[in-house]
Order: C-alpha cells, then sequence, then structure tokens
C-alpha cells in the first residue's frame, strides 16, 4: 500500500495541473465521466428503488426513481420463492472450480505462446482462435450431447472443466505476458529457475491486473448464465442463481410473483458480484515493481 | 518477500479450490441417482398382485415453486395416481416449455431427455405436428371414458388427418381488454359489444393522449404474434389466407378484403395516430403499457389477469370486450388458443400411455373440483380475483361444467363474473389458425406490418402481393396433401 | 510461405531429438489446453459442421440432404439482408464504440479521487440485471422519453429511437456501447496501468506534453491490447444478436436483423438445426478467410 503512494502519477504529474489548458481539458474529462456514472448508476438505482416500491409505484407513468410509499415486505416474499442462499453458493462452487481451471490451463498456455520455444506457434494460436469464429449457438445441440456423452450432464464438472476453452482469454492474458520482457525470463533461467517457476514467480505476479480482470469478467459469467446451465442441470437444487432466478422468478407467463417482489429478488441477487468486483478491483492496480518480484 | 507469500497464498487457495471441486461432483452424481429411485420406494408396498405389470418410469412435469398450490395439488395426484398404478415410477422434470421454447426441447429431445409429456400453447401446434414432435394420442383418446364431453373446439386445433396430437387444458378465444377508467375520465362512453372496426378506432380516438404516453389502441407488431393479431382482422374482412383447389394449397391473401386489413393497419397507425409511438410490442410490452395506464384498448386475451391481478386495476374498470366486426352485422371471427398437453413421441407405448392417464388423472373428477376451489382461495387469499378459462377443457354443456360453474358460483367477487351478453357473442365466430405453415405466414405479415407502420408511404397493394406469392412460392408450393 | 515451410521441414527431422527437449516445456504448459479444446470446443464444432448436411429430426431420424441447408440459406430473402445489416452493425460498433473503452480506461487511471468507485460504475450494466437494463433504455427511446425531451430543449424533433428504420440499428449501437465499454475499460485499464510510470517522468523531463505523453507513450504502449480489442469486437459484433432481439426483435421490417438473430430464429424458434449449423459453417468459413487473408497482407507489409 505504502508503494503504491510513492508511484502514484499517472500520464499527468502534480505540475501539469498548473497549466490552464491541462486543468480546463481535466475538468472537461470530470463532466463527461460525471455524466456516464449518473448514466450508468441509474439502472441500478432503479432496480433497488423498485425493490421497495408498491406494485402500482412500479407501473405509474412516468416512473419516479424513488419510491412514493416505502415497502420492505417484497424481500421477505422473494426469500419464500427461490432458496437464493443455496443457489448463490451454488454458483460459488460453479464459479470457484471454473477459474481454477481456467486460470492455470490457459496460463500456462498462454506463457508457452508467449515465452517458451514450441514449433508452429502460430498453427497453434489459430487452432485457439478459430474456435472464436463460430458462434456457439450453432453447435449448442453438439455440445450438449458431447456433456453426454461423456457424462458429465448434471454435475459441475460440464463447467469446470469446459471454463479452460476459452480463446479469448488465452490471446487477453497472452497480449499481457508478451509485454513482459524476455530478459527478464532469460535471466531466472541463467539462476536455474525451471520453467514452472518462471510462470509462477514471475509471469503470473506480473499479470496480476489482467488475471484480476479475468476473474472479474468469470464471476460475471458464472452470475449471468442461465440458458446453458438451465440446460446442463437438470436437478433444481444444483442450479446456480442465474437459472433458479430466471426460471423460477422471472419467466412463465403464469408467474404468481409480482412485479416489485421480482426486483427485490434481482436486487439481492446483484449484492454478490458487487462485493466481488470491489474486492478483485484492488489488484487493478499501477505497475507492478519489478524488483519484488524476483526477491 | 510480499509477493512471494502471496503467490503461495495463492497456489495453496487454486489446489484447496480443486479438492473442493472433487467432492462436490460426487456428492453431485449421488443426488442424481436420489432423485430417479424416488418413485421406487412408494412402489415397494402393494408388490402382491398376481399379474404383475411391467414397471413404467414416467417423467411428468412439476410446477413451479411460486405455483404453491398446484405443486401441492401435484403431490396430492402423484400418490393417488401411484396407488392405483403401483408399477408407475414418477420423476419430476423441472423443464417446462416455456423456458426456453423450441430450442430447449430440441436439445432434450435430443439427448432423449424430454419428459414423458409437456405444456404448449396453441400456437406451436402446427410446428411441432409437423416436425413429429407431438406423439399421435388418437388411441387413448378413443378410450378416454370422458371423449364426448371434451371441448371440440380445442381438441381441432392440434388435429391433423384425423389424427389428435394433444390434450387441451384450457383455451380461450382472442378478445380485447379496455381500461374503463380512461373513458370514464374523459367521460367517453363505451361502445357496445356488437362494435365495428370504425367504432374501435373512434374509440380509441377518444382516448388517445400521444403527449402524455397514452395510446387509445394497441395491437401486436413484434415477432409472429403480429401476423397471428392481424389475422383476426383478416378473417373479419372475409379473407381466410389459404384454400385447398385443385389438389394444391394456394395463398388467397392479396385480394381486396386483405387490402382492407391493410389500409385499417395504415389509418390506425398514421391517420389516426393512435397506437403507441412505439409500436414494435408483442404481448408483454403491450401488456406492461397496458398495466401502467398507457392504453385505451389492448388486443390482448389475457387482459383481465393482466389489468386486474397484475395491475391492480379496479374489477369493473377492466372490461372485457369481444372482438369488432367490419362492418354492422358481419360475423366477427377470433382466433382460438390455449394450453396444450402434448406428449413425447420418444416415449414407449407404455409410457405415453400412462403418461396420458396421468394427465387426464383429475379430468372430469370431483379432485379437479377441489382443486379448481383451492386455487380459487389462493387468488382470495391474496386479494385477486380468479378469472375462469372461457375455453375450459370440457365443454360447456357437459355434467362437469354444470358442476363448475356451481362452485364458481359459491365465490361472488373472487371468481370474475363475465357479463352475459359478453358471453354470448364472444366466441360465436371462433376459427382456427390457418391450417398450412401458419408460423410462416405470421412471418410474412409480420414484416409487412412493420414495412407500414414505419413507412408512411408504403405501397399496400405491393406488399400485399409480395407477401401472398413468397407465402406460395416458398412454402405452401411444397405441402403435399 | 510455402517454399519456407519446404526448406524448414528437413532441418526439423534431423533435429528431430534434440529439439524434442527443447521444445519440452512449451508443449507440455500446452497440452492441457489442447486436450481440454479439441474435446470440449472442436469436437462439438465439428459435430456441428457435420450436422449442416442433415435435415435435422429428433423423432424421424437426421437424413441426408448434401448441400440443400446451404442452397436454402442462399434462396432466404432474409440472408442478404441480414449480412448487410451485420456489416452496418459493425462498422457504427467500430467508429461509435471501438474507441470508448480505451479513452475511459485513459481517464480513469488519471482520476486522483474515485478512481475504484469509477471501475465499479463503469462495470455496473454487468452486474445489473439484464431485465432493469433494457426496460431503463426501452423508456429512454421513448418518443416521449427522456432523450427526446432532452433533444426537444435544443429544438429538434423527436426521433423514434427503435420503430425508423434507419434510427434502430444505431440506437441498439449507443445503448450496447454502453451496456458493455465498462468490461473492455477494465481490460484496457489493466494495460494503462502496467505501463511504468518512469516512463512518463523521464517523458515530462524532456519537455513532452500531456497529449504528446498520450500519443507517444500511452497508446503505443496499450497497441498490442488494442488489435486484440479490435479484433474481439469485430468478431463479437459479427455474432451479436441479444441487443437486438431484446429491443427490436429484428424488426422494422428486419432493419435490425443481424445474422447472428437469423440463426438463432431458425434454430430456437422453427427447429431448422441443420440449416442453423449451416448459417454458422458460413460465417466460420468467411472469418477464417479473412483472418488468413489480413494475416498474409501483415506478413507481406512486414517483408
Amino acid at each position: 500500500m505504502a508503494k503504491e503512494k510513492v508511484r502514484e502519477r499517472g500520464i499527468l504529474s502534480y505540475f501539469d495541473y498548473r497549466k490552464k489548458t491541462v486543468a480546463a481539458g481535466y475538468a472537461i474529462m470530470l463532466a463527461v465521466l460525471a455524466l456516464l456514472s449518473y448514466s450508468m448508476i441509474y439502472p441500478f438505482l432503479v432496480t433497488i428503488f423498485n425493490a421497495f416500491k408498491t406494485r402500482g409505484d412500479i407501473y405509474t407513468f412516468p416512473p419516479t426513481l424513488l419510491p412514493r410509499e416505502w415497502v420492505f415486505g417484497n424481500f421477505k416474499e422473494g426469500f419464500q420463492f427461490v432458496d437464493i442462499v443455496r443457489y448463490m453458493l451454488n454458483t460459488f462452487a460453479i464459479y470457484i472450480g471454473s477459474m481454477a481451471f481456467a486460470i492455470v490451463c490457459i496460463g500456462l498456455a498462454a506463457f508457452s505462446l508467449s515465452h517458451l520455444k514450441i514449433p508452429f506457434r502460430q498453427g497453434f494460436t489459430l487452432f485457439f482462435m478459430c474456435t472464436l469464429l463460430i458462434p456457439s449457438a450453432t453447435y449448442m445441440i453438439p455440445n450438449y450431447l458431447n456433456l453426454k456423452e461423456l457424462q458429465l450432464l448434471d454435475s459441475y464438472w460440464a463447467f469446470w472443466l469446459p471454463s479452460a476453452a476459452n480463446a479469448f482469454w488465452i490471446l487477453l492474458l497472452k497480449s499481457f505476458f508478451d509485454g513482459i520482457h524476455k530478459e527478464l525470463f532469460e535471466a531466472a533461467r541463467i539462476d536455474g529457475a525451471s520453467e514452472l517457476r518462471c510462470f509462477i514467480g514471475m509471469a503470473v505476479p506480473l499479470s496480476f491486473p489482467i488475471i484480476a480482470t479475468i476473474l472479474i469478467f468469470g464471476f460475471t459469467a458464472s452470475w449471468n448464465e442461465w440458458f446453458w446451465a438451465g440446460l446442463v442441470i437438470s436437478s433444481p437444487d444444483k442450479y446456480p442463481i442465474a437459472t433458479a432466478v430466471y426460471k423460477y422468478v422471472l419467466s412463465g407467463e403464469s408467474n404468481n410473483i409480482q412485479v416489485n417482489v421480482k426486483f427485490a429478488v434481482m436486487t439481492i441477487v446483484m449484492v454478490p458480484p458487487l462485493l466481488m468486483f470491489a474486492f478483485l478491483q484492488k489488484y487493478i492496480i499501477r505497475g507492478v515493481n519489478l524488483s519484488a518480484v524476483k526477491g | 518477500m510480499m509477493k512471494t507469500s502471496k503467490t503461495i497464498m495463492i497456489l495453496t487457495l487454486m489446489i484447496a479450490m480443486l479438492l473442493a471441486g472433487c467432492s462436490q461432483s460426487t456428492s453431485g452424481k449421488n443426488e442424481g441417482g436420489n432423485t430417479g429411485s424416488q418413485g421406487g420406494e412408494a412402489t415397494a408396498a402393494p408388490e402382491t398382485g398376481d399379474k404383475e405389470p411391467e414397471k413404467v418410469k414416467i417423467t411428468i412435469q412439476y410446477p413451479k415453486p411460486d405455483q404453491e398450490v398446484e405443486r401441492l395439488a401435484m403431490d396430492d395426484r402423484i400418490k393417488r395416481f401411484q396407488q392405483q398404478y403401483p408399477h408407475v415410477e414418477i420423476a419430476k422434470s423441472d423443464w417446462h416449455y416455456s423456458d426456453g421454447g423450441a430450442a430447449t426441447l430440441g436439445v432434450k429431445l435430443a439427448a432423449g431427455e424430454a419428459p414423458s409429456y409437456f405444456n404448449t400453447y396453441a400456437t406451436e401446434a402446427k410446428i411441432l405436428t409437423d416436425n413429429g414432435y407431438a406423439a399421435d394420442i388418437t388411441k387413448y383418446l378413443n378410450d378416454y371414458e370422458f371423449k364426448d364431453q371434451l371441448n371440440e373446439k380445442l381438441l381441432d386445433i392440434f388435429k391433423v388427418d384425423g389424427k389428435y396430437y394433444s390434450f387441451p387444458q384450457g383455451g380461450y378465444v382472442m378478445t380485447i381488454g379496455i381500461n374503463a377508467k380512461l373513458f370514464r375520465d374523459k367521460g367517453v362512453e363505451l361502445p357496445g359489444y356488437d362494435w365495428t372496426w370504425d367504432e374501435l378506432i373512434e374509440a380509441a380516438k377518444a382516448v388517445n393522449e400521444p403527449e402524455k404516453g397514452i395510446a387509445g389502441f394497441a395491437v401486436a407488431a413484434k415477432s409472429n404474434a403480429a401476423g397471428w393479431n392481424l389475422t383476426n382482422f383478416m378473417y373479419q374482412a372475409g379473407e381466410f389466407v389459404e384454400e385447398i383447389k385443385d389438389g394444391k394449397v394456394t395463398s388467397t391473401f392479396n385480394s381486396d378484403a386483405g387490402l382492407k386489413v391493410l389500409e385499417l393497419y395504415r389509418q390506425l397507425r398514421w391517420e389516426h395516430k393512435v397506437l403507441p409511438g412505439d409500436w414494435n410490442l408483442e404481448n408483454p410490452d403491450m401488456s406492461n403499457l397496458y398495466k401502467q395506464g398507457r392504453l385505451g384498448i389492448i388486443f390482448h386475451n389475457n387482459s383481465l389477469n393482466t389489468g386486474i391481478n397484475d395491475g391492480g386495476f379496479n374489477v369493473e374498470d377492466a372490461k372485457i370486450y369481444p372482438l369488432p366486426s367490419m362492418e354492422k352485422g358481419s360475423p366477427n371471427y377470433a382466433i382460438t388458443g390455449g394450453n396444450f398437453f402434448v406428449i413425447n413421441p420418444q416415449q414407449s407405448e407404455a409410457q405415453q400411455e400412462m403418461a396420458f392417464k396421468f394427465i387426464t388423472y383429475d379430468y372430469f373428477k370431483e379432485s379437479g373440483i377441489e382443486n379448481e376451489a383451492k386455487k380459487i382461495e389462493e387468488r382470495q387469499s391474496k386479494n385477486q380475483v380468479y378469472v375462469p378459462d372461457l375455453m375450459p377443457y370440457y365443454s360447456l354443456d357437459s355434467e362437469y361444467a354444470v358442476k363448475m360453474t356451481e362452485l364458481h358460483a359459491e365465490y361472488p367477487g373472487v371468481v370474475y363474473e363475465f357479463d352475459k351478453e359478453f358471453l354470448n357473442v364472444f366466441n360465436q365466430n371462433a376459427k382456427a389458425e390457418p391450417p398450412f405453415h401458419a408460423q410462416d405466414y405470421y412471418a410474412i405479415m409480420t414484416n409487412i406490418i412493420q414495412e407500414i407502420f414505419s413507412n408512411e408511404k408504403a405501397d399496400l397493394a405491393k406488399l400485399l402481393k409480395e407477401g401472398s406469392e413468397k407465402l406460395q412460392t416458398e412454402f405452401l408450393n411444397k405441402v403435399e396433401l | 510461405m510455402k517454399t519456407e515451410y519446404v526448406s524448414r521441414r528437413p532441418v526439423l527431422a534431423s533435429r528431430q531429438f534434440g529439439k524434442s527437449r527443447l521444445y519440452f516445456w512449451g508443449l507440455l504448459f500446452l497440452l492441457p489446453e489442447m486436450i481440454i479444446f479439441c474435446v470440449f470446443l472442436w469436437k462439438p464444432i465439428i459435430m456441428g459442421m457435420y450436422y449442416s448436411l442433415f435435415e435435422i429430426n429428433f423423432i424421424k431420424g437426421n437424413t441426408f440432404v448434401g448441400l440443400q441447408n446451404y442452397f436454402d440459406i442462399f434462396r432466404d430473402d432474409s440472408f442478404l439482408k441480414a449480412i448487410r445489416n451485420t456489416l452496418w452493425y459493425i462498422f457504427l460498433g467500430l467508429i461509435m464504440g471501438f474507441w470508448v473503452p480505451a479513452m475511459a480506461a485513459i481517464a480513469i487511471s488519471e482520476l486522483r479521487w474515485f478512481r475504484a468507485s469509477a471501475r465499479l460504475i463503469v462495470y455496473l450494466p454487468n452486474i445489473v440485471p439484464a431485465v432493469a437494463l433494457y426496460g431503463v433504455w426501452r423508456w429512454l427511446f421513448e418518443p416521449i422519453g427522456p432523450l427526446n425531451k432532452f433533444l426537444s430543449v435544443f429544438g429538434a424533433d423527436p426521433i423514434m429511437w427503435l420503430t425508423d428504420k434507419s434510427m434502430a440499428m444505431f440506437s441498439i449501437v449507443l445503448m450496447n456501447t454502453w451496456h458493455h465499454f465498462g468490461a473492455t475499460a477494465l481490460i484496457y485499464l489493466a494495460a494503462v496501468m502496467n505501463i511504468p510510470k518512469d516512463l512518463y517522468e523521464a517523458a515530462e523531463i524532456d519537455g513532452a506534453g500531456v497529449w504528446q505523453r498520450i500519443r507517444h507513450i500511452t497508446l503505443p504502449s496499450i497497441r498490442m491490447i488494442f488489435v486484440l480489442m479490435l479484433i474481439m469486437q469485430l468478431i463479437s459484433n459479427s455474432q451479436s444478436y441479444e441487443p437486438q432481439l431484446a429491443m427490436t426483435g429484428g424488426g422494422p421490417n428486419e432493419a435490425t436483423l443481424t445474422y447472428m438473430l437469423m440463426v438463432v430464429n431458425d434454430a430456437f424458434r422453427a427447429f431448422q438445426f441443420g440449416k442453423a449449423s449451416a448459417m454458422g459453417v458460413i460465417l466460420f468459413t468467411t472469418l477464417t478467410a479473412l483472418s488468413i487473408l489480413l494475416y498474409a497482407m501483415q506478413r507481406k507489409e512486414a517483408n
């Protein structure tokens, strides 16, 4: 923490702010960011405040942000339909396993593509990248049949193992590894470090910001995935939260759940990703000091 | 130093996660096994019969958690069913057609994991029967003791070449909803039930206030629902879309009648401007506007539930209307729709038979009436209104219908009381969907509607001609009679 | 390229033994990922390609139809329209959306206060349930909604954001950029944060202004990410369908019908899985050919 404070400077230095044009530009930038932030917070607030509205209040037109009459019973009613805690834990189980597989397999592969000697480097890159060029919806059924054949249906392995099959994350991690100077690893190798040590001891810590980013993306993906998860998992007690909420709260025409209760459920469901983000984003920090890594 | 310890921490964490993963999965597999054997325990007891039939396993659709009453009723039904048929093992499925429709059904069928039967809608009838994804239930139906008392109009929706492919759950004839409060506030009289297109336009204009976001009238303009809605008007204009001529199916809607309907749509949008500014709507979107009090008239079959139970309208403010007719006295055709049970054709004959027995287990029985009473009481406890099916599975002349009516009469103020006069007229001219390639025809009409709504100068005659030709060449020509 | 390949081959063979040691770690590290890709991606993808030659029916059984699915696609009126719309969407996405996340990342990295909050805020749309997001945007796009109210202050006529054929795609790109730039901005942010600060320090001492520092240090440092994100945006936009499905359903009159939306409609509404697979194969072939072409052009330029 202390280290960060010392290095705290970006493109601008304190000296720059004294220049009129820079200060003006900075002010404009702040104004734009503020406006943007407002637009981004708005739907978030709508979700939260709708959870405290009466049903009639939600259908008032034109819509108001704040409830006219605060109701607190919606949350209790929401909990009655879905065992939110259990489904959240399920999602966490899926997420943690997926990330363990993804980071290890993808990290090793990206490191290999970036810093190790391999034949047909372009070929391998293409082998991974081409999978992005065909939309998954067009091979959804073979995908499902494949999981059935492997007997992975209705088990979390169906999420954990394929989580590493993500070409985008490989390319992302690879391009970050590419940014690390080769000399660093050469030096380590001369000192007798194994490749595994180079990877774990240097490449990974140096890429903390992007790994944290991937962990955030992974969480959002696990948290929001309902369609595929709802197909693969058939035991209701193993559903991840998104599937449970979609199936039991949001979908269906003969739904008995009122709209304000739906918003209460959605509000609760937003909490873990927020906490997760707040926790992980701390790792997206200013450049790590290289000398610290070696020791 | 700090960095190294952090790395080690992360590594141990990762390993811990991997281990946690392994244990999680094994326990998961066990759970899967349990659900399968659930039915087995129940069957264990009455094994004394001399001619023990072979075990049959069926997978039933279990209601979602918000349907508490239905869940209890289903548990009860399973118990009673297994007492009568101890050789049947029953597993609960949580998959519903509404969770992604055709896409998920396709996947489930591909893997042989679809439930023994599933619930679907009238609009899906053609696509399911065309693909063979609905089992032929004619022989079970013929053996069914209450066959004569079933509502024939509903049965006909899934009837192809004299064979039946589904069992009705409950249905409706297309109707219109009116927000009477808007009319009262404006001091405008509501039209009569024998209303015409012109009266519909006049009524819509009377409450139309675009600057306040209130539209006089809304009809679906998005997805195939748009074409489906429009077809009601087609029928009213005397245009029945397709006909069989010289052993061929011919598209007929490139006609004066067809043009009149497009002209009606054009006028609604451009001349009278009574549609919502954001006219690209399907049913849920229209319902939302209705609940917000932003629609005077809504073309929607479930407007009572939407308005009263979801939108919080006063009971007298949500009016249900029959569809209008083109001119005074001409027939006010309305398409029938509803919910249906389809039996999975992948299942063995024994399974299909049991699935049929299970679906119909409470039909025409005391237990069915008890369930109905429970559903009404559930609404009552929530201060809501129970809207009975306008076209239940039983025929309205049957004994069972009398019993149901008696039950409904026991709950005045809870069971919605339809206006007598409305009941007399709403289904006089009920009609089924066009028989061939209805979905493709709807898709074509939806594009035409959107063209008319987004382009003031759209050439209606040309659109109609091209649409009709497209239906003919791309789809109807392939039909073999 | 070809000659090079041939000339390298004997060398490879003769040094096989030595090379295998040299490549040991590299290939070992690649192995788990290779297995996972083969089992969980390539296998279903290739099965899907095989499906494209069949009429898929799970009850009656699949019928081999050769290239019939492909002919059907080329005969479909909507096909060309969908391609045109998709290209239009990609183009709008590039000019309206591509630069936003990078700018946002640089701006956020320069914040002196609330940097953490700003990061959280731009990422919020990825956390808020889609139902709420689309609901809010519907309201924004209403003919009498806030956007038009804002325009009317300047005396502009109200815009039919979603129901005007020439506006609808634009509106969707606007919404989609807003929705997704936060995630991409995080990636740029990670890259921008990784730039050693000494570089700025040195440049400043050399008298480089703020803009020059951005142009000559920041942007070149994140060039790799820039290129990667460009490719990713092109790929993902070529497969976009969710915002269209949610906001317009492809209308008005197919003005926002994208290629993928057509696939989804075929596969998910009409049970035409063979045709949907075939459309996937067409997209795959086109994009792969394009990538190879781009790659070859790049090589030529480098030489």
